[in-house]
């Protein structure tokens, strides 16, 4: 005869076993048989843990990839095919990311990629690289985009305790990634900080015609913008490199990187990425605004130019920013 | 004839030279200092009509309009600074000098006229341009006045634009509607009216209008016009369409089909259309069902698959649906599982290939997948599977798939060479096999040519003994009342004279070219300088063009000339770059740089040529294609270009090369200055040695280093700038270089494209002349109102040879190519039906470029004989001397000249270089050439077929 105690202990043993082997329904996802973000947070307790022990150089970020459209694809299809695009997602991260980087699937839709120790130059380079892979795929029933939130360990207070620290981690992630939702599709925030404008704005005019050039830059500097003109694309590419500007306007012929090239640099770039352009061509057809499309230009001026308007729409972004920085 | 004498004609040419060279750097000043104040006149004119500054501009009226129609290009101005400018000039008196123009002979005053009245745009411009439009005869001035009145349609500007139309060419038409469709306010006229007129050309322009703008009132007239060509297919009882030939119908039964259902929702989806034998009519009425995006009509689409091409009609509307409904591949999935019938299984494959990445990761049903694979790859849409297997990191999955295809390529021989050629090497091994190098088709074989062999071996008789034979009739008494010596001193004196009296009339000959040549440059400049952008940018007024790159072992150079082409200034075109079997990475580094994949692809082979392997694309360079085939030499490649080129014309250019970025702009604008077909351009090719290039484009144009390079530089630029200029005037060019020419795509499907092995069982080394000459002489025989012309002003860069021996290699090939040309064409010498190419051109060639080389290895022969033996007259040698080296001096210093005045002036150092080597190259150098090229005869007549190597050394970066 078993006493309820010894019951109790064997219960307690068998409901433990029973839940070893369902072990997996706890820590993966059900749709994408990833980890999930419960099994991240434990994750990222002994990776602080381990790494706190020893004197470490690593730069490990997260970094969360989540679907803009999502609810357009659950309402215009059906919530299995969202399922199904986020499932096709976690495929396409897996087919780019490198073997020391570990995914996890987080509650919304999309994904929270842990990379150990970020070694390469810019990680907003890096993200566009899985933005601009997921643009292009087909991989999906219809083209979506994704934003990306990235957390530094480095931005953590070295005080907290380990949990603490790991849930602060994550909940930075999920504060920026939300914030994504109010900004634009494709969008990137991280820690960095928005630069400090002197002027009423900062344009940069590529135009490769030396009297066109000359009077956009004097058009625009008698409304108080301050302007960069430059005559070909590698030169402007240097330039936006370094600067961030409020607005672009290039030439889609210009001398030795087009405007269309010149646009797509920009865009698998750290800054300006998200740069009001404007692309000036001497006819707009059906080609031009597909590309102009692709790559996220904004506006497609026809030659010869009507100032007023290219003025009018700099002047409306700049108000649409002020308002969106508030 | 005395010494003195002799003397004294140097002398006179001396000074001729040392003119010239003056001209030359006067010229160059003048037009440094033009420059800089033509942008000082913009500048004040910007501020004068954009800012409204108070500024006075100082200049001539003409300087002043030519600036202020370069302002109008960039900005648009208010009217008020319109008007502004409008009443200065009226005050000035240039407006009613320009109303006068209007009605010039002359056909630039005219045009220069319209062009600067339409900036304008009012009442009184408005007015006259009307007027002129109503009495004008030549077409290309006609569509320019209808591009100046766009902007203003009214009532009377619309009916005498549909007015002009009357007897005009389809390609006015198609211009002016194209005009039309983008200005005019549908809404405020009633054109249905047009459609009733007993003139097919009004007719066929609306019904071509209708096609692109909607209009209630079109609708019942277009139901009419349906219903009279089916019952003119029938019965023939149509006054208006009996007397026009049936493919203009067929187009017209297809213009009105389209306008119909893309407008007016006129139902066209029953067997009669879609089942049509006319595949246009069959895509047509397939196209009119895609916005009913569903599955049914799906079914309907898919019913009519006959696994034959047509099928591509009814995937690519499927295809379409799905890509707006993207729902429907789901869909189209779920038929694709229950159908029975083969051949619709195999359509709907093939728009299900289209999204095979999603398919991949959805179905997980071996056996589904199994059949979904087996239907793809059996009807040869596999490029999408091998492509998501080369990407793929997935390995669980990869080893499903490729457990699936491998008893597929098992029994399917040609997939399986597919992916020997495609599929990564390391999944290739998982699949158990070893990739083996591909085999590549048999070489076509060409036939024997002894004909050509023969010809050559007659000329070369005739030219041997003609100069022995004339000097035996002339001097038959002398000659047996002489001794030996006495005969042959006289015989080298008599060739002495005979050469004097041949190089005289030769440099006189091409002295009389730079002429020409000067005139037609400033022709084609002032032309140039009045096109507007506005117009040339117009939607349809140029031409689309298709460029075709035949490339081969050209890895070094080859992703810049790309860039370079694909960032041209011009509307409309799409890169072709035919890879033709290259051994080095060309085909690598272009699909790298570009992301370039293969994609299925179905094109019908217009010309035969070589196998084509493989296609690659990408949707974002959607105007760039490339195409990878057997190697099967240039022309072969080109004719493989013309096979996958969409456009009315084509563009060959030399993948090594780089085309001024709005030379392609310049080419083809030309043809707006004439009403004849154009059927073939060529460009300027400059040899650019010395310039240094910045991602594709010309920054610094410097002479060459070396003296080899530099001598080739003015052999060019005579060649070009004058010789080839001249012959276009005169009607009768007839080299359009390989390296940048373009062609009329219509004629070449007439003659068969380039001639190859492949297509004409033949092979020459020359295969631009022999195209032109072919080209000009199908028009000729068809009584083609045609032009083909040279271009200057439209420049490509080239690299010359830096070595002896690949010079000589490439003249000797360049001489072979010559000789076969006029040996193919041998029944054009002289022959009156081909007009100045028959009666001029061709024999030019014949005996100033073929034949003479080999008689002036005679003189230098007997020069060096007289020499060695102390016979010859010193007063003959100073005038060979001089009929040589000075008047060849002279045209030399007009080539430079001609290039100074027209195209980008080069430093002083630069011309003093041009100046020196331009002098020298009369003293042996263009004697050296010649020796190559009686080289090249013989090697013709060996039958030698090779093109020889040029070993690139790449623009200074």
């Amino acid at each position: 005869m078993i006493s309820i105690k010894e019951e109790i202990r064997l219960q307690i043993e068998k409901t433990k076993e029973s839940m070893i082997d369902h072990m997996d329904t706890f820590i993966l996802d059900e749709n994408t048989e990833t980890f999930n973000e419960f099994f991240l947070r434990e994750y990222l307790i002994n990776f602080i843990n381990i790494n706190s022990l020893k004197p470490s150089d690593r730069n490990p970020i997260l970094m969360v990839i989540n679907i803009d459209d999502i609810s357009d694809i659950n309402a215009r299809y059906s919530n299995d095919e969202g399922d199904e695009t986020i499932k096709n997602l976690g495929y396409l991260i897996n087919q780019v990311k490198s073997d020391d980087q570990l995914l996890f699937k987080r509650k919304g839709p999309g994904y929270i990629l842990f990379l150990h120790d970020f070694k390469g130059k810019s990680i907003k380079d890096y993200a566009s690289v899985f933005q601009n892979k997921v643009k292009s795929s087909e991989a999906f029933i219809e083209a979506i985009t994704v934003s990306i939130a990235v957390v530094k360990f480095s931005e953590i207070d070295t005080e907290m305790d380990v949990q603490e620290k790991a849930d602060i981690l994550i909940s930075k992630c999920n504060s920026r990634i939300n914030k994504s939702s109010e900004l634009y599709s494709n969008a990137y925030i991280s820690d960095d900080k928005p630069v400090a404008l002197k002027s009423l704005g900062k344009v940069l005019v590529v135009e490769s015609d030396e009297l066109l050039l000359k009077i956009l830059k004097m058009s625009l500097e008698k409304q108080d913008y301050q302007v960069t003109a430059v005559s070909d694309g590698v030169t402007a590419l240097n330039s936006a490199k370094k600067y961030l500007y409020d607005a672009i306007i290039a030439d889609r012929y210009s001398h030795k990187i087009d405007g269309l090239r010149f646009k797509q640099y920009l865009n698998e770039s750290s800054i300006n990425m998200n740069t009001l352009f404007i692309m000036t061509v001497n006819n707009k057809t059906v080609n031009i605004v597909e590309k102009a499309n692709l790559l996220n230009i904004n506006y497609i001026l026809e030659k010869p130019i009507i100032f007023e308007e290219a003025y009018g729409i700099i002047s409306r972004e700049l108000i649409r920013k002020k308002y969106s920085n508030r | 004839m005395t010494l003195e004498d002799v003397l004294v004609i140097s002398l006179v040419l001396l000074i001729i030279s040392i003119v010239l060279i003056l001209l030359i750097f006067l010229q160059k000043k003048l037009k440094r200092r033009k420059q800089i104040k033509y942008l000082h006149i913009q500048e004040l004119l910007t501020k004068r009509y954009q800012f409204f500054e108070d500024i006075k501009v100082n200049c001539s009226l003409i300087t002043y309009i030519k600036n202020f129609f370069i302002l109008t290009q960039r900005i648009q101005l208010t009217q008020v600074a319109l008007d502004e400018a409008y009443n200065f000039f009226l005050k000035k008196k240039l407006i009613h000098k320009l109303l006068k123009q209007l009605n010039s002979h002359n056909e630039y005053k005219r045009k220069r006229a319209i062009t600067y009245l339409s900036l304008f745009r009012n009442k009184v411009t408005s007015k006259a341009l009307i007027e002129r439009l109503s009495i004008e005869r030549k077409e290309h001035i006609k569509i320019l006045i209808v591009n100046g009145l766009k902007r203003d349609i009214d009532k009377t500007v619309l009916k005498s634009i549909i007015t002009s139309l009357i007897n005009s060419r389809r390609y006015y038409q198609l211009r002016v509607i194209k005009i039309l469709k983008k200005y005019i306010d549908q809404s405020e006229y009633d054109l249905s009216e047009y459609f009733k007129s007993p003139l097919i050309e009004i007719k066929e322009s609306f019904i071509e209008l209708s096609m692109e703008i909607y209009h209630p009132s079109f609708e019942k007239p277009l139901i009419e016009t349906l219903k009279e060509i089916e019952n003119h297919y029938l019965y023939e009882d149509s006054t208006l369409l009996k007397n026009i030939r049936k493919p203009r119908v067929d187009r017209l039964y297809r213009q009105t089909l389209t306008a119909l259902s893309t407008y007016y929702g006129f139902d066209i989806s029953s067997n009669k259309y879609l089942a049509h034998t006319d595949i246009e009519i069959a895509r047509i009425a397939a196209n009119s069902l895609i916005e009913k995006d569903n599955i049914e009509t799906i079914k309907t689409l898919a019913s009519f698959a006959s696994l034959t091409k047509n099928d591509k009609v009814y995937s690519d509307a499927i295809n379409e649906m799905c890509q707006n409904n993207k729902s429907l591949f789901k869909e189209v999935y779920e038929l694709f599982k229950i159908e029975k019938d083969k051949r619709k299984k195999y359509l709907l494959s093939g728009v299900l290939s289209k999204k095979i990445d999603y398919l991949l990761l959805i179905v997980e049903d071996d056996n589904e997948l199994t059949n979904l694979l087996e239907a793809m790859i059996n009807s040869n849409y596999s490029v999408n599977i091998i492509n998501w297997l080369n990407q793929n990191k997935d390995y669980e999955l990869e080893e499903n798939i490729l457990n699936i295809i491998e008893p597929i390529a098992e029994d399917n021989y040609e997939f399986y060479l597919e992916l020997n050629s495609y599929l990564k090497k390391d999944i290739f091994k998982k699949m158990g096999y070893i990739q083996t190098k591909y085999p590549g088709q048999v070489k076509p074989t060409t036939e024997p040519e002894f004909r050509k062999f023969r010809w050559l071996l007659v000329i070369l008789l005739i030219l041997t003994l003609s100069l022995p034979t004339i000097f035996f009739i002339t001097k038959i008494r002398f000659i047996f009342s002489s001794s030996i010596t006495q005969i042959l001193t006289q015989y080298l004196i008599s060739i002495n004279i005979w050469f004097i009296a041949y190089y005289v009339f030769v440099n006189l000959l091409y002295i009389a070219f730079a002429i020409i040549a000067l005139i037609e440059y400033k022709r084609q400049e002032n032309l140039w300088e009045i096109k507007s952008e506005d117009f040339l940018y117009e939607n349809g007024v140029v031409s689309p063009i298709s460029i075709l790159v035949p490339a081969y072992n050209e890895e070094l150079n080859i992703v810049e000339s790309i860039r370079s082409l694909l960032s041209l200034k011009y509307p409309e075109f799409e890169v072709i770059v035919v890879n033709d079997g290259s051994k080095d990475k060309t085909l690598e580094v272009i699909t790298k740089a570009f992301n370039l994949k293969r994609v299925d692809y179905n094109t019908e082979e217009i010309i035969h040529t070589r196998l084509v392997k493989a296609v690659y694309k990408n949707k974002f360079y959607s105007n760039l294609i490339l195409v990878d085939k057997d190697n099967g030499g240039k022309a072969d490649a080109l004719n493989v270009g013309i096979n996958f080129s969409k456009y009315d014309y084509v563009c060959g250019i030399d993948a090594d090369s780089l085309i001024e970025s709005d030379g392609l702009l310049k080419m083809m604008s030309s043809v707006l200055d004439h009403d004849e077909i154009t059927l073939a351009l060529g460009g300027s090719i400059v040899p650019a040695n010395g310039a240094t290039v910045d991602h594709g484009l010309v920054e610094k144009y410097e002479m060459p280093k070396t003296a080899l390079s530099r001598l080739q530089t003015i052999e060019y630029l005579r060649a070009f700038n004058t010789g080839r200029l001249a012959f276009s005037r005169l009607k009768c060019f007839l080299i359009v270089s390989g390296a940048f020419g373009l062609f009329e795509k219509r004629i070449l499907k007439e003659i068969g494209g380039y001639l190859s092995a492949s297509s004409f069982k033949k092979n020459t080394v020359g295969e631009d002349m022999e195209l032109v000459v072919r080209i000009t002489k199908k028009a000729a025989e068809s009584s083609l109102n045609y032009r083909v012309d040279y271009i200057p002003m439209a420049r490509c860069y080239t690299e010359v040879p830096e070595s002896f021996k690949i010079l000589r290699s490439q003249r000797n090939r360049w001489q072979r190519g010559l000789i076969e040309t006029l040996s193919f064409h041998r029944n054009m010498i002289l022959n009156p039906t081909y007009k100045a190419n028959g009666l001029f051109a061709m024999p030019y060639y014949f005996i100033f470029e073929m034949a003479a080389p080999m008689l002036e290895l005679q003189i230098y022969l007997s020069l060096i004989i007289g020499i060695i033996f102390g016979i010859f007259n010193i007063v003959y040698l100073l005038l060979l001397l001089v009929a040589t080296c000075f008047l060849g001096m002279c045209l030399s210093m007009i080539s430079l000249f001609v290039q100074e005045k027209y195209s980008t002036p080069l430093s002083f150092k630069d011309t003093m270089i041009l100046i020196l080597y331009g002098i020298f190259e009369n003293f042996g150098w263009r004697q050296f050439i010649s020796m190559y090229r009686t080289w090249g005869y013989f090697s013709s007549l060996k039958g030698k077929h090779t093109w020889g190597h040029m070993n690139r050394i790449g623009f200074k970066k």
